[in-house]
């Protein structure tokens, strides 16, 4: 859907991406994570040649985006920007229509959309009519995505869209993001901050350091033993093994044997971390799980996927 | 309602330049010169608001467009040329310019419009460039990011965004133009300043007084008309 081949972006005399290679499947959530400054609104503002390429090539959608009209190619991909930028004089209703608008959508259809996305996005409808100006900094931000989405892209861009809200809300929008992406298999490079974000909405996360590809695979491989050093301290929260499991599922332990009688039973969507949790809560070393005939012993815990 | 205060003082104005006015306040000064007589004042403004307008109109265009120009990309190295062209325009006195162009056009009103011309760019260029300024670079850069060609950039985001800005230069070159165009007077222009030059030249004070207030009675009003009809257009 999105291939990165040999691209280099210099910013006069500083490099802001390095021969950067990289390939985005239609229907993938991928994170890209790096201490600030390593490129990653760079790498996002490529694939919708906001930025040009000083050597290499961007394909988007199996096209060479070099010969492009920007502006269409831009209409059809959705960006959430990191400043927001909603327009200061148009209601969030008229920011968030924009690009149907200018993709000549009826009034009707477009009002519809309006009041579909407001929803979606957890936002009052009273909300349609104000300027930006009387929106506080996490509404501001969901408008923004509001706007990203409008006209139904199959690609979408975010750079850190969550930065000004609160850690609940955040909680809240990123379940959110995460229906969105699995309801639509829309294709999503998001850029964040957060390890956690990264490692719990990502199908495939990447990680920069100095405008290079460090590490780039699925979010349990990224941190798991065989990793980079530099990714594994960037994502692991010093603790990479044990975000790792919590990113396993429980049932990929589960051994034939039955369980122990009284031995307590895990939820089906529970993961290997909460598997431990239990344990280490119980003081039993097998479980059983919810739904499924086989035992969860410590043993297979710990090997966990390996 | 922005363009009542000018308009009342407009009002007044008028009121001091009509001839019962100006009489009033000859024999307050105990002066005994007849006034001018009101219909020839009200010529005298139709011509006046004319040539301030064949002279502001074109500046307003021409500064709005060189300010368009030297925002964009392509044109920022014209910036300091622009500049330069409406800083020395406005730095001459208009009675010089007004002089100095009546070999090129003849006595008449073009040499008085064509000082307005020069008079009125350098506010309306400052002010398009500084509102294109103000615009917050993030709405900007949004606009942009979300594929607006740069024409509806313009059009839809930094437009609305810097027309108060602009609307401020445009007050000021109008004003500004109401009040120059008097002076064309002297190069044969028949405007509100001919009762100011006849009064000199009379020592009629009367009729300076009758000129000058009409004519601050035309830019008054002026003004409230501008920010009348600007007015409703941004609130709309
Ligand atoms: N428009 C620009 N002009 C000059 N330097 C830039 C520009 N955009 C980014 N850079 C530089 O490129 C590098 C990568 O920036 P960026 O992609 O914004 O990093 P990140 O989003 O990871 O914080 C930084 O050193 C930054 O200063
Ligand atoms: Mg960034």
């Amino acid at each position: 859907m999105i291939a990165f081949e040999e691209v280099t972006v210099r910013f006069g005399a500083t490099s802001a991406l390095d021969d950067v290679s990289l390939q985005v499947r239609p229907g993938e959530l991928c994170a890209l994570v790096g201490p600030s400054g390593s490129g990653k609104t760079t790498l996002l503002r490529l694939v919708n040649r906001l930025v040009t390429p000083h050597a290499g090539r961007v394909l988007v959608r199996g096209e060479d985006i070099s010969r492009a009209d920007g502006p269409a190619l831009r209409r059809s991909i959705g960006y959430a920007m990191q400043s927001v930028g909603l327009f200061p004089h148009r209601t969030v209703a008229q920011n968030i229509a924009t690009v149907p608008r200018m993709l000549g959508w009826d009034g009707t259809r477009i009002a519809r959309r309006v009041a579909e996305l407001l929803a979606l996005l957890g936002l009052d409808a009273a909300l349609a009519d104000r300027l930006p100006r009387a929106l506080s900094g996490g509404q501001a931000q969901r408008v923004g995505i509001a706007r990203a989405l409008a006209a139904d892209p199959d690609i979408l861009l975010m750079d850190e869209p969550f930065g000004a809200v609160d850690p609940i809300t955040r909680r809240g929008l990123r379940a959110e993001l995460r229906r969105i992406h699995a309801e639509t298999r829309k294709t999503i490079l998001l850029v964040t901050h957060d390890p956690e974000e990264a490692l719990e909405l990502g199908t495939h996360v990447v990680v920069l350091r100095e405008g290079r590809i460090v590490a780039d695979g699925s979010p349990a491989a990224i941190i798991g033993p065989g990793g980079d050093g530099f990714a594994r301290d960037l994502l692991g929260g010093g603790q990479p093994a044990l975000r790792r499991l919590s990113l396993l599922p429980a049932t990929e332990a589960l051994q034939p044997a039955p369980p122990p009688p009284g031995a307590p039973e895990l939820p089906a969507a529970a993961s290997l971390a909460d598997a431990l949790s239990v344990m280490a809560e119980t003081g039993c070393d097998c479980l059983a799980v919810a739904g499924h005939s086989g035992s969860l012993p410590i043993a297979a815990v710990l090997r966990g996927g390996r | 309602m922005r363009g009542l205060p000018p308009l009342l003082l407009a009002l007044l104005l008028a009121l001091l330049a009509a001839p019962a006015g100006a009489r009033l306040l000859s024999q307050a000064l105990g002066a005994t010169a007849e006034p001018f007589p009101a219909d020839r004042l009200i010529g005298l403004a139709v011509t006046h608001a004319g040539l301030s307008l064949a002279g502001v109109l074109p500046a307003a265009l021409l500064g709005i467009g060189l300010g368009i120009a030297v925002t964009r990309g392509a044109g920022q190295g014209l910036r300091p040329a622009a500049d330069a062209l409406a800083a020395a325009a406005q730095a001459v006195p208009p009675v010089v310019v007004v002089a100095l162009a009546v070999p090129a056009f003849g006595f008449g009103l073009w040499p008085t419009a064509f000082a307005l011309l020069l008079y009125g760019l350098m506010p309306v260029l400052r002010a398009t460039v500084a509102g294109l300024e103000s615009v917050p670079p993030d709405a900007r850069a949004a606009a942009i990011a979300i594929g607006l060609p740069p024409a509806r950039v313009l059009a839809e985001v930094e437009w609305p965004l810097a027309w108060p800005v602009v609307l401020d230069g445009l007050r000021v070159a109008l004003v500004l133009g109401i009040a120059t165009a008097a002076v064309g007077a002297l190069a044969g222009a028949t405007t509100l300043g001919t009762p100011i030059v006849l009064g000199l030249q009379n020592q009629n004070q009367v009729l300076v007084v009758q000129g000058a207030a009409a004519t601050a009675a035309l830019a008054f009003a002026a003004e409230g008309l501008l920010l009348a009809v600007a007015g409703r257009r941004a609130a709309a």
